[in-house]
């Protein structure tokens, strides 16, 4: 098995970190691997912006549901905003967006980081809230949240979840 | 740099595919890598449909989406991913980051792939219930993104990165 089948199938979702920064070599190489990742028509419809002040997170925690830290104590939080001014308006800007957070969490999990993928229980917040969070994080115009990753040295090693066969089907 | 990260760098869309049938541990490890992907609250919404050598449903998409050229340049093998019908949220950020796995995955192997949109057109003719069957799409999925992958025949440069894409918020 190579180096890149061991990443994805042994990538798990981390919720435990250390405390402890990881280093800015290691967050280039993952910034860099987002902005190497394909999209429709390479429109590149996203934008990456990088959190790694707790305030900034403690904020965001605040704004969106005070009782639990959405990050889980990782340090560095990456999250992707995108617009749906494109030419299909954003149809395949969500797909490009999963594309590049899997990047990220397969670039991760190659260096020894733990990451797990954020909603930021989006769907739970009213437009007030949503204009918060864009305003807190500096969206550019007509951006909007898609996902997060957080990032850190993992405490703890999920098992990958189950999956569920069924899902394939073979046409030969 | 490491085997991984030169594989997320070095990964680009093909459009050239030797005619010939992947291997079967090749499959084995595509589909591996689809199922183990991560989606919001573990949902994974996804079906895969793989698709080897029926030249004769690819040639019925092409028709539908009116084009002249192969969208699929000749690849032996197109994974179809289709997605419950409806509107939540995260559901094409998790199709997007199932086929980004297979990307990966299948560049690792030495295989070439290309992610594609363009079938999409297709389903939105008359023609689209009938090709959604076909590919053995469940009752109430629709198309949300392909992959065609294969042996590579043709090769080219990164492409270009635009400015101006990173923030940091301190």
């Amino acid at each position: 098995m190579n180096d890149a089948l061991k990443a994805i199938f042994e990538r798990s979702s981390i919720r435990q970190y250390r405390s402890e920064q990881i280093k800015d070599e290691e967050l280039d190489i993952l910034v860099k691997a987002a902005l190497s990742s394909p999209s429709t028509r390479n429109s590149q419809p996203w934008h990456i912006t990088v959190v790694q002040k707790r305030e900034v997170q403690n904020r965001i925690n605040e704004i969106i549901n005070p009782q639990r830290d959405l990050f889980y104590g990782a340090p560095t939080a990456i999250i992707i905003s995108y617009t749906t001014d494109t030419a299909e308006n954003g149809y395949f800007a969500r797909i490009d967006c999963g594309i590049l957070i899997e990047n990220i969490a397969i670039a991760a999990k190659s260096m020894g980081l733990g990451s797990v993928i954020l909603g930021m229980s989006h769907q739970a917040l009213d437009d007030i809230k949503r204009r918060q969070i864009e305003e807190l994080l500096c969206f550019e115009e007509g951006y909007h949240f898609a996902i997060a990753i957080a990032v850190g040295y993992p405490e703890t090693q999920n098992q990958p979840h189950t999956v569920d066969e069924n899902k394939v089907t073979y046409i030969r | 740099m490491n085997e991984v990260l030169k594989a997320i760098s070095d990964r680009r869309s093909i459009r050239g595919y030797k005619d010939e049938p992947l291997k079967k541990e090749q499959v084995d490890a595509l589909v591996k890598a689809a199922l183990e992907s991560p989606s919001a609250r573990n949902l994974q919404p996804w079906h895969f449909s793989f698709l080897q050598g029926r030249r004769d449903i690819l040639d019925m998409i092409n028709e539908a989406a009116g084009v002249k050229t192969d969208i699929f340049y000749g690849a032996p093998l197109v994974v179809f991913i289709s997605a419950a019908k409806g509107a939540y949220f995260f559901t094409p950020i998790d199709c997007g980051i199932a086929v980004e796995n297979l990307a990966l995955a299948a560049h690792s192997m030495g295989l070439g792939s290309v992610i594609l949109g363009m079938p999409r057109a297709a389903f939105e003719t008359d023609k689209g219930e009938e090709i959604c069957k076909l590919l053995k799409f469940p009752e109430d999925h629709e198309f949300k993104i392909a992959i065609a992958i294969g042996i590579p025949t043709t090769t080219k440069e990164a492409h270009p990165i635009g400015e101006g894409k990173v923030d940091f918020v301190d």
